[in-house]
């Protein structure tokens, strides 16, 4: 019973973790209609940002309060929407002006993704372990507080301001939002800038109570799973990645916890079996909306 | 107004949409562009708003210079400015003649504008005053006043009717205003209050139409450019909207639109202009075109 309670309460950390990112992943697609598999690489970028910021910092009068930590976190969201904002500009945005096929995107962001991965590869191939800044306890409290605050946030941003309902109304029709005088590149620039904000807040919770990493922390150990819980939730949809992000979370940390009768190596399998059942029954994902394309 | 000259264009490098047209738009006026499918009056509509890219030598040369209302004003100016340059000035002609001269005096005569403002607002009024409208990117159309309803009336869907009416204000800034706007919408559209909080995609077609039409009344546009608002409507709906229409056109913006509906559109129209394959194959008064024999046995099934 103790390890189920342990098991929920990992996943439940680890579930709004991946919900932060999903949200990107998610919030994405909606507007410009293609996955940014760049996503994972915003979340490495992030994390050893914090990382080299935070190591320096200690020796520092700062030390490692809490304000290190603070810094590294807003130096790493600062860097992360600038990095966004160069990838959306210089690899997405001319091929979407030149109105290319949704595949020539797609490879094009998987291309992106890969040099990022090679870059961090280059500075730093060894594995790194990340300041214990607070213990396994305090972090849980933390990913939850501020993924709800966050989902609440950004609810209230898509659904009641200006910019918002601009967003929305892009996502849907691109033409019609340019009539309105609503300049979808700048729009876009925006989603993808809160996107790789919110990768960087995620990582650096995820790294904050002392984890080791490497530079394929994106693209390897969370991997696929922020964009898998997006795609579960409704891709397009903020409490679908959520809800997306906790489910997957939990079925991860249960399965690992339950280690001893053999089930972690089953991790992965059971994922994307759930995964692949449920978009069976509901293909546009939890709380997707089914997408009649107009002829 | 409106001054559209050697207008063309060609998609995929050899298809010519559009032949060289000519076409002029007086403030005030109400003309329509009437011509069977594809030929090229939607094209027309979306090169004027930037959604196509035009031939090279095509023109629309947009001059508001006409306009000395105090909105067109406080449009270039500003709310504040606006109310400064009236105290200096005293009517709104006035103050436009100034902006217009090309330069100003060494003695500012404006109380509480600096000398460099001033000269920044005259650029400004300039600027948006006489444009090719060509230049303009699709997004910056509407700071030209020029509001575009497009085809299909293309309303936001998955937005309620509120925030689609918002959205048709989303260059203004003045909230007291737009939500006097919203106020008068509401009353001219009694039917979009009651569904104020119903997404618009749950709309009749009808619905929809007065929607899009209401949205881009929100931008308090000079000039409408309506793409076939009549397509696919019920009669009774048709009726409805050509009434909007004529309202509109007697409230004095001025209108092109764009109609296959050529009976209907001709009887409220001032002045005609009939396309054939991306050509002007004629034009003239809306009443004249009305009797015109070819008009007739082509347009009007008679």
């Amino acid at each position: 019973m103790n390890t189920l309670l342990e098991g929920l309460k990992q996943g439940l950390e680890l579930g709004s973790i991946f919900a932060l990112m999903a949200l990107g992943y998610s919030m994405v697609y909606g507007i410009v209609k293609m996955i940014n598999f760049a996503h994972s690489e915003f979340i490495t970028i992030g994390g050893f940002l914090a990382y080299f910021i935070t190591e320096s910092l200690l020796t520092s009068t700062l030390g490692s309060s809490v304000w290190n930590l603070l810094i590294a976190l807003v130096a790493a969201i600062i860097i992360c929407v600038i990095v966004a904002i160069i990838t959306e500009r210089f690899a997405y945005r001319p091929l979407r002006k030149k109105g290319s096929s949704r595949i020539t995107a797609l490879i094009t962001a998987i291309g992106v993704s890969y040099i990022f991965s090679g870059i961090m590869n280059a500075i730093e191939p060894e594995q790194l372990q990340f300041h214990k800044f607070v213990d396994k306890n305090t972090s849980f409290y933390i990913a939850i507080i501020t993924t709800a605050v966050l989902l609440a946030a950004l609810t209230f941003f898509v659904k009641k301001t200006k910019i918002g309902i601009a967003m929305r109304a892009v996502s849907e029709n691109e033409q019609a939002a340019k009539l309105m005088g609503i300049n979808n590149n700048f729009i876009i620039s925006l989603t993808f800038m809160i996107g790789s904000a919110l990768a960087a807040i995620g990582v650096v919770i995820y790294l904050l109570d002392g984890e080791c990493f490497t530079f394929e922390i994106g693209s390897v150990t969370i991997g696929l799973y922020p964009f898998v819980a997006a795609v579960i939730g409704g891709i397009g949809s903020l409490p679908g990645a959520v809800i997306g992000g906790f489910l997957i979370g939990i079925i991860r940390a249960i399965t690992q916890v339950y280690s001893n009768i053999g089930l972690s190596s089953w991790v992965d399998t059971i994922i994307y079996g759930i995964f692949v059942i449920i978009l069976l029954f509901k293909p546009s994902g939890l709380l997707g909306k089914d997408v009649r394309e107009k002829v | 107004m409106l001054e559209v000259k050697n207008l063309s264009v060609t998609y995929n490098g050899n298809i010519k949409a559009l032949k060289e047209v000519n076409i002029n738009v007086n403030k005030g006026e109400l003309v329509v562009l009437i011509g069977a499918n594809g030929a090229g009056k939607t094209t027309l509509l979306k090169a004027l708003t930037g959604l196509v890219r035009v031939d090279s030598g095509s023109f629309a040369n947009l001059d508001l210079t006409g306009l000395t209302d105090k909105r067109t004003l406080n449009r270039f100016c500003g709310q504040k400015d606006t109310d400064k340059l009236l105290a200096a000035f005293e009517t709104s002609e006035a103050v436009f003649d100034f902006l217009q001269r090309a330069e100003i005096d060494q003695c500012n005569p404006v109380k509480g504008i600096s000398f460099d403002k001033l000269k920044r607002l005259q650029a400004r009024y300039q600027k948006y005053a006489t444009a090719n409208l060509l230049r303009v990117p699709a997004h910056e159309a509407i700071m030209y006043g020029v509001a575009h309803v497009p085809e299909g009336r293309q309303v936001f869907a998955n937005l309620n009717v509120q925030e689609n009416l918002e959205m048709g204000a989303y260059r203004r800034h003045n909230a007291i205003k737009i939500k006097q706007d919203l106020k008068e919408v509401f009353e001219r559209f009694p039917r979009l209050e009651e569904r104020r909080k119903q997404k618009a995609g749950t709309l009749s077609g009808g619905e929809q139409q007065m929607l899009a039409m209401a949205r881009a009344m929100m931008s308090k546009p000079k000039i409408l450019l309506l793409d076939e608002p009549s397509m696919g409507l019920s009669p009774i709906f048709v009726n409805e909207i050509f009434d909007i229409i004529k309202s509109l056109h007697e409230s004095g913006i001025t209108i092109l639109l764009v109609e296959q509906n050529a009976k209907a559109a001709l009887s409220i129209a001032d002045r005609a202009y009939v396309l054939e394959t991306g050509k002007v194959v004629l034009e003239g008064k809306a009443s004249d075109l009305l009797n015109d024999e070819n008009v007739k046995k082509a347009y009007l099934g008679a």
